[in-house]
């Protein structure tokens, strides 16, 4: 089942598309039931997400009148469409690897900035003061974020690259691969300073609690998607679905894909997945409070970034002559 | 006596900008010289220019002088540089044209546009029908200097339209863009540097000054300044390098060199180095001094970035090669990975102005000087590309030289037509504009996201094989540097969008009006070649595999509809491809067609509505508040002023 899939296959039903979606709301799902039980409440039915979207669906569509509406309505279009084509380049180990003509994990991670651009566009065209301070708020949690994910990006390729006899690699294929036939890079002790700045990036790059700053309700009203109503709301929200399966799909690549194949590989990979996303992001939220911005950027610049900046010298100096 | 020749052209400067550039403010009723006196001066003149035109006939005298000189004193005669440029018909076409605007443009502002316009699409008429006499590379610069020209011209013909003495600005231009294409097919020392202070000296400082404010004189003084002192080093250092080789031909030079000593070569070289590095205004000592002024007129400004100042990354990639390549480099003080020192000491310069002027570019407010920085920024990565000197390297820094002539200069434009269309300086006054000028704000917004490093567009695939081939040759640091700083260049992209085009509308932006056809038609082609060259990187890597061959670099396999080369190398027209498909399965989604049923409301502010929307705006300079001054600490960048006191 490794066998490289067609790109439309892939693309439009498994493992992007279709099955992406509806794997994204069900995590969702799982996340708002979980968190429930966790303040003591019952939740709402698995099923609620998919019936969110269809609600909206419903709904009439509003704008404001001040709106810039090209790029209003375009902006949950593009993002949407940007994480269905991010589904495609993360790979899952023994069932799914992509081939280098869709991206590379350059590519992925970029293409990972996407949402946050299309939030910052959405918040900034509606011309709400309240858009516009979401909008400063996303670029400040961009630019503390994005350099840890650069510099574990690079630590991972140095040290598949380097240990592998070849220059560093961007091949996510190949990373599993590797992986699987040397064990996973969460058991190695020279990723592990990268694996903690990991831990500190996706809730900031997923936008949770205490990295929820752009869109804190009790603050900014949601921020951007104060606005959004109806059909575009539910983009977005098929758009920050989906981003979940892509980040925490993104972390299981780089950091601990599973031995396995076929259809015990996909089983494996989806408890992986809900296992992190109860407990790395539901668990989380629900127990932390959020930070301020200026708090939260100048934490990103001291930890999240000495750890990356860490790992990837450990990686790049202490990789070279690993038995491969 | 360089020095003193530095000196003496900064003197005469001033006098020249006291005569012309200054408003006169002495006693009416001046009038002309008396005849005798105009005489004398016409013969002294005239001497002058037959002097310029046919050198020969000096230069003979000399020779026989200093023949004769070395005869007595026994010594051996040493080589002339034959001081008669060599003159390509693009260049000739466009210095003839130059003249003829100047001339045109004492009776008509608006015929001596259309004259300079039509003059830059001859000159690269005679750019292409010499092709024979450039080398592959000089050949595309040389057609792209013309035609970005011509665009810039037809935008600055707008651009200018209600100013004064638009003929000398469009001659002062045109002769400017004649020094960059004669520059391009420079067969010997002389004639490269003859055209090189053409292009970078008197013409520009003339574009530069056009709006004859007190700022841009001294701004156009400094950079004056800063040209010519980078000139001069690459003068000193040309001169050491064909005193010693004994010859002036780019021919001859490289086996010339090679059998020379290294350490008699090497000071020629580093210093000729220091001088192509200045030009493109590397060097993060005070970026402020080497970045051509903000008080330009916009077209010259986009000229500047996206064209003038890629002369240092062709001259290092040129000359590089003319001195002999990495054979002769790696002799001079040795090579690291394989990489010669020189080279490597420029891709680490490069790296650290990304990161410099990129971070600079997020904390500024002026509408020209975030895009001027952003430029250095992205030079940073072109020059990045070129020096690594591996294949995929070389590839890289051209294939963004490219994108980004095309992406920073539509910029330019557009912030040209807004400046045009609003009178607004900084981003303060504007905002909300996107509304009024849709095409306008749809070109900034394609040509910055791109420029930001989006995937897939052009801008992107171009940083990726820079961040890929930096990875490669094992310059890690590097790479991680220039993936940093396009997170900076979108940072400042997204700011200036923000500020400009979108948020609340101010009373500026609800005055203004879409830009003119004259100015639209540039941006427009731009935003077009752009998109095209994102679909389909072929185009650029087809001619660049043949340069890089012809260069003597193993050429990138690349072919016209083909993906990016490299070993990971994907195709942004399949991501292209699956994007619009995406969009185009969820686009009936929004239902926004025909008949669709989009309430307009007013934004929700809490039921607040006795404050003014101006007064809601966060001031630009806020925008990224507290970014900006980690930044600010970071880069010893004066604090912002508090809010009352900002000017």
């Amino acid at each position: 089942m490794t066998s490289q899939l067609p790109i439309l296959v892939a693309a439009l039903v498994f493992p992007g598309g279709v099955f992406a979606l509806a794997l994204g709301l069900a995590l969702k799902g799982a996340d708002r039931r979980f968190a429930a039980r966790l303040q003591g409440r019952v939740g709402p039915p698995l099923a609620q997400p998919f019936f969110d979207i269809v609600k909206l669906g419903f709904k009439r569509t509003m704008a404001p009148d001040v709106a810039c509406a090209p790029v209003f309505f375009g902006a949950p279009l593009v993002g949407a469409a940007s994480m269905l084509l991010a589904m495609t380049l993360v790979p899952i180990a023994g069932v799914y690897a992509p081939g280098p003509i869709g991206g590379d994990l350059l590519v992925l991670i970029y293409l990972l900035a996407v949402p946050g651009v299309a939030l910052m566009l959405a918040g900034s065209s509606s011309g709400s003061p309240y858009g516009a301070i979401g909008f400063s708020r996303e670029m400040a949690m961009m630019l503390a974020y994005e350099g840890p994910i650069v510099l574990i990006v690079a630590a991972v390729a140095l040290r598949v690259g380097l240990a592998t006899g070849q220059g560093p690699t961007f091949s996510l294929s190949a990373i599993v691969a590797y992986q699987q036939a040397h064990g996973a890079l969460l058991f190695d002790p020279v990723m592990w300073p990268a694996v903690v700045a990991f831990v500190f990036f996706y809730p900031a790059n997923l936008g949770i609690v205490p990295f929820d700053i752009p869109e804190a309700e009790t603050e900014v009203l949601e921020g951007p998607l104060l606005e959004y109503s109806g059909r575009p709301l539910a983009l977005f929200k098929v758009m920050s679905a989906l981003k979940a399966v892509v980040v925490l799909g993104l972390g299981v690549a780089l950091f601990m894909p599973l031995p396995f194949a076929g259809v015990v590989g996909l089983v494996g990979w989806l408890v992986q997945l809900l296992a992190l996303a109860l407990i790395g992001v539901t668990a989380v939220r629900v127990g932390a409070g959020r930070m301020r911005i200026d708090q939260a950027f100048v934490f990103f610049l001291k930890w999240p970034l000495a750890f990356a900046l860490i790992g990837v010298i450990a990686a790049a100096y202490f990789s070279a002559g690993v038995a491969p | 006596m360089l020095l003193g020749g530095v000196i003496g052209v900064i003197y005469y400067t001033r006098v020249v900008s006291y005569l012309f550039y200054y408003p006169y403010k002495g006693e009416e009723g001046v009038r002309e010289a008396p005849a005798p006196m105009l005489v004398a001066m016409g013969v002294l003149a005239a001497a002058i220019l037959v002097g310029g035109f046919a050198p020969g006939w000096q230069l003979n005298l000399v020779a026989q002088i200093g023949d004769l000189t070395a005869l007595r004193g026994a010594l051996a005669s040493g080589p002339l540089p034959g001081l008669v440029a060599d003159w390509p018909a693009g260049a000739t076409i466009a210095v003839i044209g130059a003249v003829a605007v100047a001339l045109v443009g004492r009776a008509s502002a608006v015929w001596a546009g259309r004259l300079a316009v039509a003059t830059l699409v001859a000159a690269l008429v005679g750019v292409i029908a010499q092709a024979g006499r450039y080398d592959l590379l000089s050949l595309c610069f040389a057609a792209l200097i013309a035609a970005v020209g011509a665009l810039n011209m037809l935008h600055a013909t707008a651009y200018l339209a209600h100013s004064h003495r638009q003929g000398r600005f469009f001659a002062a231009f045109t002769t400017m863009i004649a020094g960059l294409i004669g520059m391009t097919q420079a067969k010997d020392i002389f004639s490269f540097f003859a055209f090189w202070e053409l292009m970078s000296s008197w013409a520009l400082w003339m574009a530069i000054c056009h709006e004859e404010t007190a700022a841009a004189r001294r701004e156009g003084l400094k950079y004056f300044i800063f040209n010519t002192v980078g000139a001069s080093f690459m003068f000193l250092g040309l001169a050491w390098i064909a005193a010693r080789a004994g010859t002036f031909e780019f021919a001859a030079l490289g086996s010339a060199l090679s059998a020379l000593e290294p350490a008699v070569v090497a000071p020629g070289v580093v210093l000729v180095f220091l001088g192509l590095v200045m030009k493109a205004a590397m060097l993060p000592v005070r970026i402020d001094y080497q970045m051509h002024p903000a008080l330009a007129p916009t077209p010259v400004s986009g000229y500047i970035s996206a064209v003038l100042l890629k002369s240092g990354p062709w001259g290092v990639l040129k000359l590089f090669v003319v001195f002999g390549g990495a054979a002769l480099f790696s002799k001079l003080g040795g090579a690291v990975n394989g990489q010669p020192v020189i080279l490597y000491v420029i891709s680490i310069i490069a790296a650290v102005t990304i990161l410099y002027a990129g971070a600079m570019a997020v904390i500024q407010n002026g509408i020209k000087l975030l895009l001027i920085y952003s430029t250095v920024c992205q030079l940073g990565y072109v020059l990045l590309g070129v020096s690594l000197g591996t294949t995929l390297g070389v590839a890289g820094g051209l294939m963004h030289f490219v994108n980004h002539m095309m992406l920073k200069d539509a910029m330019f434009l557009v912030a040209g037509a807004v400046m045009l269309r609003s009178h607004a300086t900084t981003l303060d006054e504007l905002g909300g504009l996107g509304r009024r000028m849709p095409f306008t704000f749809g070109v900034f917004l394609l040509s910055g996201l791109s420029l930001g490093g989006v995937p897939p567009l052009n801008g992107f695939s171009s940083k990726w094989l820079i961040y890929y081939s930096a990875f490669e040759s094992g310059h890690w640091a590097l790479a991680v540097a220039a993936m940093i700083g396009s997170l900076f260049t979108l940072a400042a992209v997204m700011k200036f969008a923000h500020a400009a085009f979108m948020g609340t509308p101010t009373a500026h932006a609800l005055a203004a009006k879409e830009a003119p056809l004259a100015m639209l038609i540039p941006m427009g082609a731009l935003a077009t070649a752009s998109v095209v060259f994102g679909l389909f990187p072929g185009l650029l890597l087809t001619p660049i595999a043949a340069i890089e061959s012809e260069l003597g670099f193993a050429p990138i396999t690349a072919s016209l509809l083909g993906p990016l080369p490299g070993l990971e190398g994907w195709s942004p027209l399949l991501l292209t491809a699956l994007a619009l498909l995406f969009g185009v399965l969820l686009l009936p989604w929004l239902r926004l067609g025909r008949g669709a049923e989009v309430v307009r409301s007013n934004v929700h502010l809490c039921g607040v509505v006795d404050v003014a929307a101006e007064e809601m705006r966060p001031s630009t300079a806020r925008l990224y508040e507290t970014p900006d001054a980690v930044l600010r600490r970071a880069l010893f960048a004066p604090e912002r002023a508090a809010e009352g006191e900002e000017a």
